[in-house]
């Protein structure tokens, strides 16, 4: 998941949405914390500047799409996966970054043919990746509707994060959906308080906005994830929600 | 007033809950359109693989990841002429009387130039990709790359087309559409009511409600209709979404002689009107649309001479800015 470890035969680098839990009365200060996400920053940019010195016409020549999935495959020469991973950071997605990968890849290799230099190789590989992750959500969306089973690798990664939630894999599934459909600044702030461990008053004052207006967008993420509560049941006591 | 709220509404007569979906349906269509990639001979690898064991296991290894590319390449051809299909369930309709009324409950198509030019693109790249495809769908497309869009299949069949392709939310509302068009109203309901049953974006939830409220309306379910129509006001984004919302809202208010929908329905048309994006053909061809459709009610009772909505028809030309007094007007 782009928020949690991936699982994988070729193993991804850490990726840079892969947060930790934050530990009960951290004391890392906010500035560390910025020099962090900073160096965070830097490390999901990178992709950008090495697919730029790559020449796109040799890689793009071939007969068909499988030709140019297979060189793109190898390697990566375009660096999406840097690309993808800054996406769904940047997006909040709770998505398998390396299934979004492959998918990256396949809508490059599909879109190669027609590219033409126009708009600049960055902007056009974003634009694919954006393609990617739009067909992802779909097809989760339309596999939990149908109650489709979870495939043995989907399982995996499933279970990676669900442990800690309570949820089986297909339960995490329809959750993941669910999540994937809020605001995105809902997602944003669940990724960040739950997942990164940032501080509510350190993110508030990022967002520009009250820490109870924070915590709620959270509280959405949260419950999102969680499913629908009860009728009867009371509202969680404490805390800033 | 959120949809969660309206069981009774989405429920067709004699329902205790919504439909499930036709299962069977799904598979025949899926069964009439399928695409997938043409594979290697999978001779080659038992060949390899009952040979030197290290190499074998790096082939099957190997193999596998590339059999997992080819999947999703196979998914990418999918999509791309699930949506071209889409597009063309879209454009079809945009021909047919029936449904050309009920394009405000979807996004507009785009050009039929626009279509056709990604529509050969497509079908050059699934010839190259050596994309294989079953014969009901290879006849379909034939039959799509007709020079006039009345000869290309009927809207429903297409989006049943590029819903057994790539299955998503904007293809069922195309179904959808489709459906109320051809006078399936019950069909329709039940699929738009399924539909509401799950966590949708607040755009397809409006798009969804506001079609079950038609299909409500042309059951003569008013009271239902209207609720339906309130709740979609609630969460459409699209302005013609809201517009036609809206005056089919206060339609059925003014109908029922109920004044706190008509005038809310008349406070959303008077704000539509102020916008700067605000289309006045838009309005005069949903006015125009509604006093036919009031004429019609009117022959079948006397909803004219309806006490309650005569008060309220005088109190809002009398009251309501000029562009929903034209709205009234109409509906007078």
């Amino acid at each position: 998941m782009s928020s949690s470890a991936s699982s994988s035969s070729h193993e991804p680098k850490p990726s840079p949405a892969t947060c930790a839990r934050p530990s009960e009365g951290s004391t890392e200060s906010a500035r560390n914390r910025s020099a962090r996400s900073a160096g965070k920053s830097e490390a999901l940019t990178s992709g950008k500047r090495e697919a730029s010195n790559v020449d796109w016409r040799v890689l793009f020549a071939a007969a068909d799409s499988r030709e140019v999935l297979t060189r793109l495959m190898h390697d990566d020469p375009l660096a999406l996966r840097g690309r993808v991973a800054a996406r769904l950071f940047q997006r909040s997605y709770l998505l398998d970054v390396d299934r979004a990968l492959l998918r990256s890849f396949a809508r490059t290799a599909r879109a190669a043919d027609g590219y033409r230099g126009n708009p600049p190789l960055e902007t056009w590989l974003d634009e694919r990746i954006d393609e990617a992750l739009a067909d992802l959500l779909t097809e989760d969306h339309e596999a939990a509707r149908v109650g489709a089973p979870v495939d043995e690798r989907q399982a995996a990664v499933f279970a990676t994060l669900g442990r800690p939630l309570g949820l089986d894999p297909v339960a995490l599934r329809s959750a993941c959906v669910a999540f994937n459909r809020l605001a995105v600044g809902d997602r944003a702030a669940y990724c960040a308080l739950a997942i990164r461990g940032h501080s509510l008053d350190e993110l508030a004052h990022e967002r520009g906005e009250t820490a109870t207006d924070t915590a709620r967008a959270a509280r959405r993420g949260l419950d999102a994830l969680l499913g629908p509560a009860p009728a009867h049941e009371e509202p969680p006591k404490g805390g800033r929600t | 007033m959120n949809r969660r709220e309206l069981p009774d509404v989405r429920s067709a007569p004699g329902h205790d809950g919504p439909v499930p979906p036709d299962d069977s349906a799904d598979a025949r269509a899926a069964a009439r359109f399928s695409l997938g990639l043409r594979r290697a001979d999978e001779a080659c690898t038992d060949q390899v693989a009952s040979g030197e064991p290290w190499l074998a296991i790096g082939f099957v290894r190997a193999r596998a990841g590339a059999s997992r590319a080819l999947d999703e390449l196979e998914r990418v051809h999918c999509r791309e002429l699930g949506y071209l299909l889409r597009e063309a369930a879209r454009l079809r309709s945009s021909l047919d009387p029936a449904a050309r009324t009920l394009r405000w409950l979807g996004s507009r198509p785009t050009s039929v130039s626009v279509w056709r030019r990604g529509f050969e693109e497509q079908l050059r790249l699934l010839e190259r990709d050596r994309c294989e495809m079953s014969l009901d769908l290879a006849w379909l497309l034939e039959r799509c790359g007709a020079e006039d869009v009345a000869d290309w299949p009927a809207a429903l069949e297409l989006a049943d087309a590029s819903l057994a392709i790539a299955p998503d939310e904007v293809g069922r509302l195309e179904r959808v559409i489709a459906l109320l068009a051809r006078g399936d109203t019950r069909l329709a309901a039940q699929e738009a009511a399924l539909e509401l049953d799950l966590a949708l974006a607040p755009r397809r939830e409006a798009e969804f409600l506001a079609a079950l409220a038609l299909a409500r309306e042309r059951e003569r379910r008013f009271a239902a209709a209207a609720r339906l129509h309130a709740a979609a006001l609630e969460c459409a984004e699209r302005v013609d979404c809201r517009l036609w919302a809206a005056a089919h809202l206060l339609y059925l208010a003014l109908v029922l002689g109920d004044s706190a929908h008509a005038e809310h329905a008349a406070g959303v048309l008077a704000r539509i009107a102020t916008r700067d994006d605000f289309d006045p053909r838009e309005f005069e061809r949903c006015a125009r649309e509604l006093g036919e459709a009031t004429a019609l009610r009117r022959r079948g009772r006397s909803f004219g001479v309806h006490p309650t909505m005569e008060r309220h028809y005088l109190r809002f030309t009398a009251a309501s800015t000029p562009i929903v007094r034209r709205v009234a007007v109409a509906l007078g």
